[in-house]
């Protein structure tokens, strides 16, 4: 009994679900607790707005906002 | 077989899986009181986090960024977990809180494994429920999961 989780940041992880109606909420409780939206892990493809440009462009406006708020 | 234990003195990635499961299985009250241990291990605390938000449970996450000083932000998830006998217990009894301290939990070696045991009192005896079998140098993703024990247990140590 395994359980499949992909590769990523819990941002990134969050970004890469389905959950669509309270990503929103999720996405600020980890902003809150320091999550970065702008930054490059090390190995990954793709940071968290990438990743969400590819799967949930409705966020893309409040992500960039939080990474105005963040620098 | 051994006295009762609580999921206290159980190891911190045992508890911590129960943790994530209480939460993959909605089990609430459990969770509300795993989350307030006191974790040693940061595996315990940021796989439930990817639990929570897995499930789109943000009271949860909530709790566990609040309650828990592990929790790793910039932790990098990746590859397979297994989980604990314990774990698989509670899949497959649906074990309810008041069970919980009822558990019983032992390692032992066979050969080149070590094989994980978890139990279940019932009754004057224990029920044995689960089980995994892994090569103490592997990976917690690499664990061999064995459900399958399940009936051997039984015959080796009653009830079922």
């Amino acid at each position: 009994m395994k359980f499949q989780v992909p590769q990523g940041t819990p941002l990134m992880y969050a970004l890469s679900g389905t959950w669509e109606p309270k990503l929103q909420e999720i996405c600020e409780l980890l902003l809150k607790h320091g999550a970065k939206v702008d930054e490059m892990y090390s190995g990954s493809e793709e940071n968290a707005i990438q990743i969400a440009k590819r799967i949930h462009p409705s966020l893309i406006r409040f992500l960039e906002e939080a990474i105005k708020n963040q620098q | 077989m051994g006295q009762p234990i609580t999921l206290t003195a159980l190891s911190p990635k045992t508890a911590s899986s129960a943790l994530s499961f209480a939460i993959l299985k909605g089990h609430d009250d459990i969770f509300e009181r795993l989350v307030k241990m006191e974790y040693t291990d940061e595996y315990v605390p940021n796989h439930a986090l990817i639990c929570a938000i897995n499930m789109g449970e943000t009271d949860h996450i909530r709790q566990l960024l609040l309650h828990c000083p592990l929790i790793d932000i910039f932790n990098r998830y990746g590859g397979l977990f297994s989980y604990a006998p314990i774990v698989i217990a509670f899949s497959e009894t649906e074990v309810p809180l008041y069970i919980i301290p009822f558990f019983h939990f032992q390692e032992l070696k066979q050969g080149n494994f070590l094989v994980s045991e978890a139990f279940i009192r019932k009754g004057t005896g224990w029920w044995g429920c689960a089980s995994t079998r892994k090569q103490p140098s592997a990976l917690s993703g690499d664990r061999a999961i064995n459900i399958g024990d399940r009936k051997m247990c039984c015959e080796l140590y009653g009830g079922g």
